[in-house]
């Protein structure tokens, strides 16, 4: 028998395709997905996907971080960077995948399924519902699931780092208003006894009265020698202070350094 | 479900890209954030309905408003504390290019002021001519600071330049002082500056910004 010519019997029963509607959907999704994964969110997650920013489940953290790079430019005396169009949409798709499309895929996943169910409808495992309800339960469980202890870490760690850096702001506001008395000795040394000053020594040198207090700290002379003057700072913030040694000891080494830093209390 | 996603796209990208090309990226996040917000109160109610119980619909309020007030309190957490931290780091940078200042300029005043007060005899040179012993070159408007590193940008620039007095201002190039707004001796703005004026009863200080 001629296979080509033989006639089709219409009468034997018919055999489920294996192209079902619902396999073609599975495909179709398992393909995109993959298409996604690879030319999407690999490279996007892998950072600089454009050779300028990465893809962040939390964009808030991207923009945060950009705000910390705009400090230190700033504190090492480069001019800030300005972002690229190219940054700002990368931003904006963080913020659509994770926030938008993300739960809306999870809630109407989860409502169809629920629909499905209602109906007595049994369906394929991998039926449109299912797999748009899966994927939104990964983006948003991603971001959802930490939040909470992200957002009592950030809490906690904010304020540690308040505190620490108040205590070390004031450490260095009273080095720097010492570094200031070392001045106004270092010129009483260099002033004539007829102009005022010490002649050569320390001897009669005291703070001047601006300097004496401020809203960081007392300052006061403990021990004023020839070509030593020994100072102590007590902070009024905290239960801490400084104390440190001008040693004009060396005339050639004028003007004089300070040495001999000793710090109690919290400034340890 | 399509329609919300489009609908959730343009509504989170317009509110996204209301304030416009800004320096920061927070404008544009935080407006976005709003309407995102706002969609997702929109979706949830949309929904979760029937024919899902009462129960699982207010167990899912709930979920929702604690897990949003979580991510609400991280990202304003975040937005503040990186701007203080970025205020901070310029204050530290302040106080440190002072303090570099402090111990670089009025150094060569101080030694100045000995050398005058050392030189014997009844005529003394003035503090001008013992100033241009060391920077035979200087006049008003000279910078007399050689950078010591690629990233020094301090300048100090003599401003007054006669036998009774010597003022020099010391300004930062890209360190900020306390006013954004103060004019800088070189026409910059709001950067750091200080001034030290040397006379023969010793040197007066004047933080100006």
């Amino acid at each position: 028998m001629n296979p080509e010519t033989e006639p089709v019997n219409d009468s034997a029963p018919r055999r489920a395709s294996e192209f079902s509607p619902s396999f073609l959907r599975w495909l179709i999704s398992l393909t995109c997905g993959t298409l996604v994964l690879f030319f999407v969110i690999d490279p996007l997650y892998r950072g600089r996907p454009f050779g300028e920013i990465g893809f962040s489940p939390y964009p808030w953290i991207v923009a945060g971080g950009q705000v910390i790079s705009f400090g230190l430019q700033e504190f090492s005396g480069r001019p800030l960077e300005v972002p690229t169009a190219t940054q700002r949409y990368s931003l904006l798709a963080s913020l659509l995948v994770g926030l938008v499309v993300g739960p809306t895929l999870f809630f109407f996943g989860w409502r169809m399924n629920r629909i499905e169910k209602e109906s007595g409808k049994k369906g394929s495992v991998f039926r449109a519902s299912n797999i748009a309800f899966l994927l939104g339960v990964l983006v948003t469980f991603t971001i959802a699931v930490p939040a909470i202890p992200a957002a009592i870490a950030q809490r906690m760690v904010s304020h540690s780092l308040r505190n620490a850096q108040a205590v070390q702001r004031s450490r260095d506001a009273i080095i720097n208003d010492l570094n200031w008395i070392r001045l106004f000795a270092e010129q009483h040394r260099a002033l004539p006894q007829e102009g005022g000053g010490g002649g050569g020594t320390y001897i009669g040198f005291q703070i001047p009265s601006q300097l004496e207090a401020n809203a960081e700290a007392t300052y006061e002379i403990v021990n004023v020698f020839d070509s030593t003057v020994v100072m102590k700072a007590s902070s009024k913030r905290y239960d801490a202070g400084v104390m440190v040694t001008i040693d004009g000891r060396f005339a050639r080494r004028f003007p004089a350094g300070l040495r001999d830093w000793t710090y109690t209390g919290q400034f340890q | 479900m399509l329609i919300w996603l489009v609908g959730g796209v343009a509504l989170a990208s317009i509110a996204f890209l209301i304030p416009g090309e800004q320096l920061e990226f927070w404008p544009s996040i935080n407006a976005g954030g709003v309407g995102v917000a706002v969609y997702l109160l929109g979706l949830v109610a949309y929904t979760v309905r029937s024919p899902f119980s009462k129960r699982t619909q207010i167990i899912t309020w709930i979920t929702v408003v604690i897990i949003g007030s979580a991510l609400a309190v991280h990202w304003t957490g975040m937005d503040s504390t990186t701007h203080w931290q970025r205020e901070e780091l310029g204050k530290i940078s302040a106080m440190i290019h002072r303090g570099i200042i402090l111990a670089n300029v009025p150094d060569s005043l101080l030694l100045l002021l000995r050398e005058y007060h050392r030189q014997a005899g009844t005529k003394k040179e003035a503090l001008a001519q013992l100033f241009r012993k060391t920077y035979p070159n200087a006049v008003v408007g000279t910078n007399i600071h050689k950078p010591e590193h690629d990233h020094d940008s301090l300048m100090v620039f003599v401003t007054a330049l006669s036998d009774s007095v010597i003022e020099l201002t010391a300004q930062e190039m890209f360190v900020r002082g306390r006013d954004r707004t103060f004019r800088n001796y070189n026409g910059r703005t709001g950067m750091v500056q200080e001034v030290f004026a040397l006379t023969e009863k010793g040197i007066r200080h004047e933080s100006r910004n």
